[in-house]
């Protein structure tokens, strides 16, 4: 346990405080980029699912970043924690996160006027978020590239603005129509990405 | 909804007052914005407008060019980002391999490496955009024929090379300058970020106000008079992203040059050599 607490201290010190950097910056715009005051639900959700959720893309996709140097993983390879209670340690970081920031996006909107269910809403977007997270993570596990994991789901997201005819259940921008069906699908293929991610490094790139 | 009268004494200019009023009451970037306003009005069509158009596409276009058109409004929301992921992707690729240390002993000049992989770059980034379009205009130019119309056979090529070549070159410009200082993946957010101010910035304005937008918008098939009258606004828009695509990979050649000789960025602090700080 208390291993498990150092790991978590310097994958924060090292490498996540650079993202949660990345990811104020991002929400510190937003209110220059998209409309966030006195907006209806409609356009509350427009605002959360085409913004906010992108956030998951920040968090989720540098999970297996600092591996990238031969010589970090070399060394946490020879530890006797193994490598995938590590990198389960960085995701449940880097969700916490994501879920604090997706949170502040939404009560940012609430407390400027804009009327919409904040619950509902804030687990919609977490959902959408969860989603294009897990694309980048899983991508970028499988090709080990982090340039195809943040790629993949800027193009998954570019793909939805033609609407929902090709991507169907996995509509990314449904909340603004009122439809929640989605958010379902879009968080269960988010979890499954995530697993398959964690589970295609620990197969096919640490072998012991 | 309730149908306001218009006063017959309210001029354009008060209204946009007005309406730029609403705008601002409610927070700004609404339907109420008169630039939204201005661009997203419509009149009906009438047969005769109708003719005009079929006249102008016809005659003006010769048909492929308006395809090409619509080819490039869509085609320029994928370029002015994904060639960003080529620079990462290198930059990345290099720092994982170590690389660098091997090819900055080399004679080879900076200006020739980072020249040779950023044309390559551009070219692949382009490869896949011009046999899209090779496709396209095979089928526009055998309707055409089929309609008895004499297509433009270089439509695509003008489109291509004068519309989506300066974005896709400014785009991967910065990916490179952006990595070389950063020798991370920081490129994706601060292009990111802009890419994603530019598709909203276009959303004001679908059919031309072209100005300074990096992405510029024609998102319709025809209204040929329409893009006539701004192209030369789309071709001032052009040159200057192409100029400042230049620009930025011009100043990519001395930074690589002063990481050559043990500069860098560490720890946020700019260094004279690697191993220590200024």
């Amino acid at each position: 346990m208390e291993n498990c607490a150092k790991a978590a201290t310097v994958h924060f010190k090292y490498h996540l405080k650079y993202h949660l950097l990345a990811a104020v910056l991002f929400f510190c715009l937003m209110p220059f980029l998209m409309g966030t005051q006195y907006l209806n639900a409609r356009e509350s959700a427009r605002t959360l699912e085409m913004y906010a959720a992108l956030s998951g893309i920040l968090f989720l996709t540098p999970v297996f970043l600092p591996d990238q140097d031969k010589n970090i993983r070399d060394l946490i390879g020879s530890k006797r924690m193994p490598y995938l209670v590590i990198h389960l340690i960085r995701l449940a970081e880097n969700l916490l996160f994501l879920l604090v920031f997706v949170g502040a996006g939404a009560l940012f909107l609430k407390c400027n006027g804009c009327e919409f269910p904040f619950w509902s809403y804030f687990a919609g977007t977490a959902a959408g978020a969860l989603f294009l997270g897990g694309l980048g993570m899983f991508f970028y596990s499988v090709t080990d590239n982090a340039a195809v994991g943040y790629m993949v789901p800027l193009v998954y997201y570019m793909i939805n603005f033609s609407g929902d005819k090709y991507v169907k259940n996995f509509y990314l921008f449904s909340m603004a129509a009122g439809d929640f069906g989605p958010k379902f699908w879009l968080a269960g293929a988010g979890a499954a990405l995530l697993l398959g991610g964690l589970l295609w490094r620990r197969i096919f790139r640490f072998k012991p | 909804m309730p149908d306001v009268p218009v006063s017959g004494t309210l001029s354009y200019e008060r209204f946009r007052e007005l309406m730029d009023q609403v705008n601002r009451l409610i927070g700004g970037h609404s339907a109420y914005d008169p630039e939204y306003l201005e661009h997203s009005t419509r009149v009906p069509q009438t047969y005769e407008g109708a003719l005009e158009e079929y006249s102008a596409i016809v005659e003006k276009d010769r048909y492929t060019g308006a395809f090409a058109r619509i080819f490039c409004d869509y085609m320029g929301l994928l370029l002015s980002l994904l060639p960003v992921f080529l620079a990462v992707a290198r930059i990345l690729k290099d720092k994982r391999e170590q690389a660098s240390q091997v090819i900055w002993s080399k004679r080879a000049s900076s200006s020739c490496i980072i020249l040779s992989r950023y044309l390559a770059a551009l070219a692949m980034t382009m490869l896949p955009v011009i046999l899209t379009a090779a496709c396209c205009h095979f089928r526009c130019a055998s309707a055409a024929a089929a309609a008895g119309i004499p297509a433009d056979q270089l439509a695509f090529v003008k489109y291509i090379a004068g519309w989506l070549l300066p974005g896709a070159a400014f785009t991967l410009a910065a990916g490179f300058l952006i990595s070389e200082l950063t020798e991370g993946i920081w490129a994706v957010l601060f292009h990111g970020l802009f890419w994603f101010y530019s598709i909203f910035q276009s959303f004001t304005g679908l059919n031309g106000n072209f100005g300074l937008k990096f992405v510029p918008r024609f998102n319709s098939f025809g209204n040929t008079e329409l893009f006539f009258s701004q192209l030369s606004d789309l071709i001032v828009n052009r040159i200057v992203y192409l100029a400042l695509a230049v620009l930025l990979i011009m100043l990519c050649v001395p930074v690589y040059s002063w990481k050559r000789r043990g500069g860098g960025i560490h720890y946020g602090k700019l260094c004279k050599s690697r191993h220590g700080s200024l």
